[in-house]
């Protein structure tokens, strides 16, 4: 048991980076699909794609709620530091999402639908490009002294965090638009594929700026990701990329079906894979580790008990879920109407 | 102990103003979705079809009340890492029962919810019917570990603290801290009793208006009947959930009283109808009073001792009047809704609710209408008088609120604060003026059919 213990830390590190990729593998499309929906050229098209995400998308932001709950749970530190130094872009995020959520269940009951499809649009712009300045924020290093933050409140707001944003906006609308291409036929799937398409590049252009960056910051001794003790596993992970990417690509030309969003999927996967690989053991760099931040053993103990056997139920019933409405969206199911 | 607008006290007007919005609409969803799931078990039952049309017809509502009771509990789960980082930091239990609350709970909800509202023609009637129990299921446990969790803050047991942080010794004595069974059965029954009210209010509605008048007498005598236990039921529970008070936290519950003085030994306390309490001079400025009604309420003795506030440091009294008046109103309510449960079940000895005859009691139907925004009230009032009498702690007698609070600049909370009123407040008169239009559209044909059975059903 004692030679387990050591080892819940790095459960929970892993749980999270899963829960990390399963929100933005799942919420990715919803908000991404809700970006995409801006440039929706009738009111049948956006009500299309509102409809085709309306069954799962509480589904998919619960992941965020789960991704808070447990890092507050196992990493209390963590928690308390890392959501006061974002107090900002968080609050902003969960404006964004609030607007997107209810547009989801009002746009159906609203005399006036433009205006809650609107809604639906700007809430998702809004909640991508925040979490992209509460994850770039993250990354880019947090002052903590006696477990309290001891930087200054506008340091989420650096090149850094603003190039992660600009990028997760873009993979968000890559998701978002395979998505719609797996739901959606003629003309309306022609032009989510040409955005996918648009979008990869986007991805690949903000990644390869931001590996840039992060190399330059390195080589003049400033902080980046590459610096710590892992840093140099983001490499690893870039040949796996490219794969992907070519593979992306290829079943974008070829106007697959579902292999669009599956790649697209991999490829945030071997994202959150490299984000994590740099950064072990640390829970927010440069120096908190999650030895340091964790809760106390009985804690971990108690929650890798009750994790261990829900997550596996969890991913049981979402994959049911997501099985019941597979295929092409349709208009047949919604109450009343 | 707080200048006003200083960023501790921001910081607790923002939580309490996202608690309050939050728990508008979660009540509704635990209580209406169980109502739900009543129904569709009773259409699986009997095949009768107005049972499949109410599950059908509150579902579209429950849609539009969840989707906004899920956007506004977001923010109060990273209200603790936001506002309350310290807090967060230092406090064993309560962030691992919060984990296990997202766990067990929420994505229950979410993760059938899809197939509640939506799947009524992709799965079996059973296969949906087991949905729509995952999801009552889910909302429940929710009310559990949330209780837990704020049951622990108002009688924190199973803990020690060392060098001011707080460790945890036993899990059991911890969930099952003193407050927890009582508080959370109050507060269970308060989701019920709201949904039962506005079931209630809206069956009443229609059928004062005439519309599907036959078909809203069956969801009016459904919520008589959850009425008639739950009103006298909740009436008791709170009775007993006052005791524990008294016993647990004497500065809550004589704050709540306004009750300064002790009683002398032979002579009974008065409970206080009404009063204008004077924190300054420590004293009542006026108050109406029943005699010996406090000391029999709270001992069941006429002259048994109440502890008065004079008794405690003044810097461990809680703001006296933000817990006296919020408190009456629950009580109030309570009774109301008891007396007026008491009134239906007369009428309905009387032969009066039948399908023919209910739209003949017009004063009895409109009384229900009115009981709807009553039990949001109730609701309320009972959380600020259960919040605001836990000051000046965050964990009774163990975390000062004031201690716990992230030192963030006051102008970024105000500025949070400002834009969560507005936004919360433009979000709910949306759903209320939608929550109108689907009650002013009514049920309509497609509600009516049940789907056919499909093979393997």
């Amino acid at each position: 048991m004692e030679t387990l213990q050591t080892y819940l830390p790095d459960y929970f590190f892993l749980a999270l980076g899963l829960l990390l990729f399963l929100y933005m593998a799942t919420d990715g499309y919803n908000l991404g699909l809700g970006i995409f929906s801006l440039a929706a050229r009738r009111e049948e098209e956006r009500a299309f794609m509102i409809h085709s995400i309306a069954s799962t998308w509480h589904a998919s932001q619960t992941w965020l709620v789960i991704l808070g709950g447990l890092l507050f749970g196992a990493f209390p530190v963590v928690y308390g530091v890392a959501m006061s130094a974002l107090y900002v872009p968080v609050m902003i995020m969960l404006a964004g999402l609030a607007f997107r959520g209810v547009a989801v269940e009002f746009y159906d009951e609203s005399p006036n639908r433009a205006r809650w499809g609107l809604a639906f649009g700007l809430g998702s712009l809004v909640a991508t490009v925040a979490q992209g300045f509460t994850l770039g924020g993250l990354l880019s290093g947090m002052p903590v002294v006696n477990g309290q933050f001891a930087g200054g409140w506008g340091d989420w707001l650096n090149p850094f965090s603003a190039l992660v944003a600009a990028g997760g906006a873009a993979g968000f609308v890559l998701l978002g638009t395979t998505y719609l291409a797996m739901k959606a036929d003629g003309e309306l799937r022609g032009r989510a594929l040409k955005t996918a398409a648009i979008a990869a590049w986007a991805v690949l252009a903000g990644l390869s700026v931001i590996l840039l960056w992060m190399s330059l910051q390195h080589r003049e001794g400033r902080y980046s990701l590459l610096a710590l003790r892992q840093g140099h596993y983001i490499y690893l992970t870039v040949p796996i990329f490219l794969f992907e990417f070519a593979m992306l690509l290829r079943s974008l030309r070829k106007a697959e079906p579902d292999k669009p969003f599956q790649w697209s999927v991999l490829l945030f996967l071997t994202l959150v894979v490299g984000i994590a690989a740099a950064l072990y053991p640390m829970a927010v760099p440069p120096g908190l580790s999650i030895f340091d931040a964790a809760a106390p053993p009985r804690s971990l103990w108690f929650l890798f008990a009750v994790s261990a056997v829900l997550l596996p139920v969890m991913l049981a019933y979402n994959a049911w879920q997501y099985l019941v409405f597979r295929g092409r969206a349709g208009g047949a199911d919604r109450p009343g109407h | 102990m707080d200048t006003l607008f200083d960023s501790v006290m921001l910081s607790r007007l923002q939580f309490a103003a996202m608690a309050m919005v939050h728990i508008s609409f979660s009540v509704l969803t635990v209580g209406l979705a169980l109502f739900i799931a009543v129904m569709e078990g009773l259409w699986l039952r009997t095949k009768d079809p107005v049972y499949y049309g109410h599950a059908r017809f509150w579902s579209r509502l429950l849609l539009l009340n969840f989707g906004i009771g899920v956007v506004t509990g977001l923010p109060l789960e990273f209200a603790f890492g936001n506002n309350w980082a310290p807090f967060a930091a230092r406090s064993a239990f309560f962030g691992e029962i919060l984990g296990t609350e997202t766990l067990s709970a929420f994505m229950l909800e979410a993760g059938f919810l899809g197939v509640m509202i939506f799947g009524w023609n992709r799965v079996p009637p059973k296969l949906h019917f087991f949905s729509t129990c995952m999801v009552v299921l889910g909302s429940s446990l929710s009310v559990f570990w949330i209780m837990v969790a704020n049951s622990w803050m108002q009688s924190p047991a199973g803990v020690v603290v060392d060098g001011g942080r707080i460790i945890l010794t036993s899990y059991r004595e911890a969930v099952f801290n003193p407050d927890m069974v009582i508080s959370t059965t109050h507060m269970y029954l308060a989701c019920l009793q709201t949904s039962l009210l506005v079931v209630g209010g809206i069956s009443a509605w229609y059928v004062l208006k005439g519309r599907h008048a036959a078909f809203f007498a069956r969801s009016f005598q459904a919520a008589l009947i959850a009425a008639l236990v739950i009103a006298p039921l909740q009436v008791w529970i709170g009775d007993e959930n006052g005791r524990e008070v008294a016993n647990l936290q004497p500065t809550k519950l004589a704050a709540m009283e306004a009750h300064w003085e002790t009683n002398p030994a032979g002579q009974g306390a008065a409970w206080i109808i009404a009063a204008w309490p004077d924190e300054a001079n420590q004293r009542n400025a006026w108050a109406v009073e029943v005699p010996y009604v406090l000391s029999l309420l709270l001992t069941h003795s006429p002259t048994g001792e109440v502890k008065g506030l004079k008794e405690f440091p003044r810097d461990l009294h809680p703001p006296i009047l933000m817990t006296f008046y919020p408190f009456r109103v629950m009580v109030f309510a309570g009774f109301a809704f008891l007396g007026l449960a008491l009134w239906t079940g007369w009428r309905w000895k009387k032969g009066a609710l039948t399908a023919e005859r209910l739209a003949g009691e017009r004063r009895l139907l409109y009384a229900w209408v009115a009981a709807g925004p009553l039990a949001w009230a109730a609701v309320e009032g009972g959380w600020i008088t259960r919040e605001v009498g836990r000051q000046p702690w965050l964990v009774y007698g163990l975390v000062r609120t004031g201690e716990a609070a992230t030192p963030l600049p006051p102008g970024a909370v105000a500025a949070s604060l400002a834009g969560y009123l507005v936004i919360a407040g433009l979000l709910t008169a949306a759903f209320v003026g939608l929550a109108a239009r689907v009650l002013a559209q009514g049920p309509d044909a497609s509600m009516l059919e049940p789907p056919q059975a499909r093979p393997g059903s």
